[in-house]
């Protein structure tokens, strides 16, 4: 069963256009949403929240239309900035955002609040980054959402709370029916922790496949330049060539080079590979 | 519903203890009357401070993400506004004025009016300067038309009977709250149109 399902969704902002997205979000797993910066998935995750409104196409968030805010009693979200008025406090915002959420379990807003070190009675806008994205998550946690849905939630933030968030999210992945929606430039991160990828660029899908499909399929080869030729440059969905030689991303069964074992070194591609090669092309 | 009111009393409390804290220094110091224009002002400073701090942090991003329909969040900011208004208004009747019920009654319609012209500008424009030089012009504009029939009362309540049901013997009170009324339920309906369509950026 899918959370989310895109559906042809157009949305034209200013300049950028983000064209017939086709894609979604399976339940029960980690799926990542990786793109360069300005790729669309901020604008990809505001309309899903309909925050942002949609041109064409439609959005499903649980088989019903992604404007029922209804739906949004399972879904917790962390955006890439804290939106919260800056003179409050965690209690004051919390005497807010509580009551709205059929769910909202005291206890785990508080052991939350224990466990990421924050302040009860602190003006918000007094927090470092970290603090707030903390503070964020908290909320996004307490009343103990289905789906998660996460904007660059580790932009910013120091290598230790990068660590502890994303094993918190795979601790989190315990619980049977949860699924996280984790959108980031920064793809180690969704090495470690990801099940599916979304990729998107310039405001189109480029894929959508499962962490093992990707390994499977995606291969770096490294080369000296004679052993490219026009046949071979367009096997590859991207090359990087120096003056040593060249590396690019192929797409495929890489049994195709096993002639070549001699010549050519072959390498599992990580997603930063994979993200690189098809946003460079050929350049 | 409670905790968006909440919300908008936390974020102006400030604004509403300062307006009533000068009503009561003009009335305990026994100072001469205050200056309608003292009102106007601090009537769009309130919309404008309640409008600005939502978008400076961005707080419909969150709220539209939470449970809350979007007509909701267009609700508490009108019944915050009009509520706070009525018993402004109220208070200051009270304390100061000694004036007949038709012309209390009247000087309100015209603040059930101004609400309703004001809102839907800040709905309509998302620079914070758009709205507030839009919202004076309007208002400088509908408070000149609101003096002009105000010279002779009488006229302006046969104005308004006029527009409503004419051919009604409607009561005074009964005439002037269903005016407002309208004005307020189309403005608010006319609010929650250009919100619903909106992106929020």
């Amino acid at each position: 069963m899918n959370v989310v399902e895109f559906s042809n969704v157009s949305k034209k902002r200013d300049e950028f256009h983000l064209k017939e997205l086709n894609f979604s979000i399976p339940q029960g797993f980690i799926t990542g949403f990786i793109g360069p910066n300005g790729s669309g998935k901020t604008s990809t995750i505001q309309m899903m929240m309909d925050i942002l409104q949609v041109d064409n196409g439609d959005i499903f968030i649980y088989g019903d239309s992604h404007k029922n805010h209804h739906t949004k009693q399972k879904i917790g979200f962390v955006y890439d900035e804290l939106f919260m008025y800056g003179d409050f406090t965690i209690k004051k915002m919390k005497s807010i955002i509580a009551p709205l959420y059929e769910n909202w379990n005291e206890e785990v807003f508080h052991e939350h609040l224990q466990e990421f070190n924050l302040p009860l009675n602190k003006k918000i806008k007094k927090f470092s980054k970290g603090m707030k994205m903390k503070c964020s998550l908290l909320f996004a946690l307490a009343h103990e959402p289905e789906f998660i849905v996460m904007d660059e939630p580790t932009a910013g933030l120091d290598p230790i709370f990068r660590r502890e968030l994303l094993d918190l999210l795979q601790n989190l992945m315990i619980r049977e029916e949860q699924t996280i929606f984790f959108s980031t430039h920064n793809t180690t991160d969704l090495d470690r922790i990801a099940d599916y990828i979304v990729f998107i660029h310039e405001g189109r899908i480029i894929f959508q496949q499962s962490m093992e499909q990707i390994r499977e399929q995606f291969h770096v080869v490294k080369g000296k330049l004679e052993f490219l030729d026009e046949d071979i440059r367009n096997l590859f969905k991207g090359i990087q060539e120096t003056s040593i030689g060249f590396t690019a991303l192929f797409e495929g069964d890489p049994i195709l080079f096993a002639d070549f074992s001699d010549e050519l070194v072959i390498e599992k591609a990580t997603l930063e590979d994979i993200m690189y090669f098809i946003v460079k092309g050929g350049q | 519903m409670c905790q968006l009111l909440k919300r908008d009393f936390l974020i102006s409390w400030k604004i509403i203890g300062m307006a009533y804290l000068l009503l009561l220094i003009v009335y305990l110091l026994q100072l001469p009357n205050i200056p309608s224009g003292t009102y106007l002002f601090l009537f769009m400073y309130f919309i404008a401070i309640s409008f600005y701090s939502d978008q400076l942090t961005h707080i419909n991003r969150l709220l539209i993400s939470t449970p809350v329909k979007r007509n909701h969040i267009v609700l508490a900011r009108f019944l915050f506004i009009f509520l706070n208004y009525t018993v402004f208004y109220m208070v200051d009747f009270t304390l100061f004025h000694q004036e007949s019920m038709t012309l209390f009654l009247l000087k309100y319609t015209a603040l059930c009016i101004l609400i309703s012209i004001s809102l839907p500008i800040y709905y309509l424009f998302h620079s914070i300067w758009i709205r507030v030089v839009v919202h004076f012009a309007v208002l400088a504009l509908s408070t000149f038309v609101f003096i002009l029939l105000l010279i002779n009362p009488k006229n302006m309540f046969n104005f308004l009977i006029f527009v409503t049901l004419e051919f009604i013997d409607f009561q005074q009170v009964l005439a002037l709250f269903t005016f407002s009324g309208i004005f307020l339920y189309v403005s608010y309906i006319l609010s929650c149109f250009i919100f619903s369509k909106k992106d929020i950026i």
